[in-house]
């Protein structure tokens, strides 16, 4: 019986840590790590007893190395640590109401029902974890995923910590006490502030957490105050270029005037050559199409644009935006898109500032069904777009290929963004198909 | 080949004209029909009854009405699906991947550059039309729709679908792109009986295998791209290629 309890026991660790790391197993992979969970887990039970447990974490820590990539994270090793002290927290506080529970239950049966509180207890702790994990997730909506892969290994590690503390401090006294059969009241004591602590380390966490996300708003904001306020000043340069010129086109017209009246062919050719006809090149540059930033009313949106175009000129990229429609929404939620933007936007000012006629192009697409972002540029060498995206890979040298790595990882998690890439001998471009929700969906999907 | 003009500029339509008119001589492209107008009524009525290959010069700005050239050019495109588009335009209107998007528009050509080039690029133009007008373009594009994307893409170009790390999420491997997106393989393998799922992870364009490996079970496309055919699958593949093959 015994040997249930701890497969049992096994399993909870496992559903307890997918639970809250949410990775994605195959049923392969699972039944593949449970075997092996259920080896190691035996194993070294029978040599170290209930520090049995601890080999388990670091089974954990391995299986976060591979989802996440191969590199160890520090909420890799948080999500181990999570699934330890959960499981024996939660088995600790529902064992004894298990026990009495169970005792009222069968008061009258006769059968043996003495390894019944065991079975129950080791059933308890996944169950209540996701119960649990699921209302906090339904009901504190932004204590999602994000919270956790946003929090920095800063917030980490000093949980982490605790928790590690925690696991050295309660398994010596669970080994005490299944040896005894009974905690002392010193014991409990103890136990009951390490749990304290535990809840204590998740409240640091979510306080944490909040105080960063808070200083992040404040920083995006300024930096959106900074990049409107350098749109404005373009804009105002704009503006003088073409106060200048309806400046000089009086004078223009005078001066041409004047070579008709006195049939003064000469003048009027050359009046035309230095003055009427450089305007046309004027006309040309496509330092104006910033003014075509007017079609775009998401102002996040709008300085993210008008700041990377701004700086793509000043590094001598001929920057083209096409916007013809008016854009009012973005159909992704908008710290991710600006996100994206920013990371596709950057990859292509660096690639284009490489080529001798640097050039970049930004279209944004407003289709009935879909929104289309493409981003292209012209390219020194083309682009192997079958490794792109894998961690590390970059077309500018080892390590730095994160940026178009963590555009990816972003849409992994959105159903609605697609991602083309495409590469031609000198030409790169990407290209964000966002579908629209909505009731036309809903016809849609009927005819899938 | 009918030959359509749309300006409102007299003397821009008449330069637009000769233009044309000398280089239809210098390289012997005969047309039916050279028709200016500045009324896009009166061009869209034209069409109407046009049965050849058709080449519109429009320019975007008629009448300063802002963008109701593209509203002329998505009127022509569905009276017209295989006519040939070109804008002639100021730079400032310049949009070139927007209405290649809008209406498969072939070229831009801007007023404003050296009549050496204006030339060269109304010659480009005239020369793509006229060797449109024996071999028909190609409407055989592969669109897939579903509740999370949408997108088109020239079915000769697909080379193969395959799944990804992540539940749901496949990829289009195409010729020069790749396209990731929230779909079911099942479901793209039934848009197309020239689409096959071949192995578990793998939906291939059978219309566009290089070569199967029998003995390692890899099926070679152009460009170096491969992928896996299932041992069980393997006949069935080859079976079903060589009726593609062969109708």
């Amino acid at each position: 019986m015994t040997n249930v309890i701890m497969i049992i026991q096994i399993l909870s660790f496992f559903f307890i840590f997918q639970s809250i790391s949410r990775y994605p197993f195959t049923v392969k992979e699972s039944s593949a790590w449970l075997a092996v969970f259920v080896i190691i887990g035996f194993v070294s039970t029978q040599f170290i007893g209930v520090w049995g447990a601890i080999t388990l974490f670091f089974c954990f820590v391995v299986i976060s190395y591979f989802k996440n990539q191969r590199t160890f994270t520090a909420l890799g090793v948080f999500y181990g640590a999570y699934a330890l002290v959960v499981n024996s927290f939660i088995g600790y506080l529902a064992a004894d109401p298990i026990t009495g529970l169970v005792g009222f239950i069968f008061k009258q049966s006769s059968a043996n029902i003495e390894y019944l509180p065991y079975l129950f207890t080791a059933m308890a702790p996944p169950i209540i974890n996701e119960i649990a994990l699921r209302l906090v997730r339904h009901y504190v909506p932004q204590l999602n995923k994000e919270i956790l892969q946003a929090s920095s290994t800063i917030i980490l590690l000093p949980v982490i910590l605790l928790l590690v503390i925690i696991l050295l401090s309660v398994y010596p006294i669970l080994t005490i006490g299944n040896e005894t059969g009974a905690f002392s009241s010193f014991h409990r004591t103890l136990l009951i502030g390490m749990w304290l602590l535990f809840v204590v380390a998740l409240l640091y966490m979510q306080f944490q957490y909040n105080h960063i996300q808070k200083r992040e708003v404040e920083k995006s904001r300024n930096e959106r105050l900074v990049q409107l306020k350098d749109y404005a000043d373009q804009l105002e340069k704009i503006y003088d270029e073409f106060r200048g010129f309806r400046h000089d086109y009086a004078n223009i017209l005078l001066t041409l005037e004047e070579g008709i009246y006195l049939e003064d062919w000469e003048q009027v050719k050359q009046v035309y050559d230095q003055t009427v006809k450089p305007t046309g090149l004027l006309m040309r540059k496509n330092e104006y199409s910033l003014l075509k930033l007017r079609n775009m009313h998401v102002s996040e949106v709008k300085s993210i644009l008008a700041a990377k175009m701004i700086m793509a000129q000043q590094m001598k990229i001929d920057v083209a935006l096409e916007m013809e429609e008016p854009i009012h929404l973005i159909q992704m939620e908008l710290i991710s898109f600006t996100r994206i933007l920013s990371i596709l936007l950057d990859n292509a000012i660096e690639a284009a500032a490489q080529t001798d006629e640097a050039k970049m192009w930004i279209v944004l697409l407003e289709d009935t069904a879909v929104q289309r972002i493409k981003i292209m540029n012209n390219s020194a060498e083309k682009v192997n777009i079958r490794h792109l995206g894998e961690r590390g890979y970059s077309t500018k040298g080892k390590g730095r290929g994160l940026g178009l790595y963590n555009v990816q990882q972003m849409i992994k998690e959105m159903k609605f963004a697609s991602l083309e890439t495409e590469a031609q001998p000198r030409m790169f471009s990407q290209t964000l198909i966002l579908r629209k929700a909505g009731e036309q969906n809903e016809h849609l999907h009927t005819r899938g | 080949m009918n030959i359509y003009i749309l300006e409102d500029n007299l003397i821009q339509q008449q330069r637009l004209e000769r233009i044309i008119k000398t280089l239809a001589l210098k390289h012997r492209i005969t047309y039916r029909s050279l028709f200016s107008t500045a009324k896009p009524d009166h061009l869209l009525e034209k069409i109407a009854d046009a049965a050849d290959h058709q080449l519109y010069f429009l320019d975007l700005e008629i009448k300063h009405e802002e963008q109701k050239g593209l509203a002329i050019a998505k009127e022509i495109r569905s009276r017209d699906a295989y006519g040939t588009i070109v804008f002639v335009t100021t730079h400032s209107e310049l949009a070139p991947v927007t209405f290649e998007y809008r209406v498969a528009a072939l070229d831009f050509i801007e007023k404003e550059l050296q009549e050496a080039d204006f030339v060269r690029k109304v010659e480009e133009c005239l020369l793509i039309a006229n060797s449109r007008r024996t071999i028909p373009v190609s409407s055989d594009t592969f669109s897939f729709e579903n509740k999370y994307t949408s997108f088109q893409i020239p079915f000769s170009d697909i080379l193969f679908f395959e799944t990804m790390e992540i539940a749901h999420k496949i990829r289009l491997v195409t010729k020069t792109k790749v396209l990731d997106f929230y779909a079911e393989l099942n479901e793209i393998a039934d848009q197309d009986k020239r689409l096959f799922r071949c192995h578990r992870a793998f939906v291939v364009n059978l219309a566009n295998i290089r070569s199967v490996d029998k003995k390692n079970k890899w099926i070679w496309f152009d460009h170096n791209e491969s992928c896996l055919v299932s041992r069980r699958l393997l006949k069935e593949t080859l079976e079903k290629m060589e009726a593609i093959r062969q109708s």
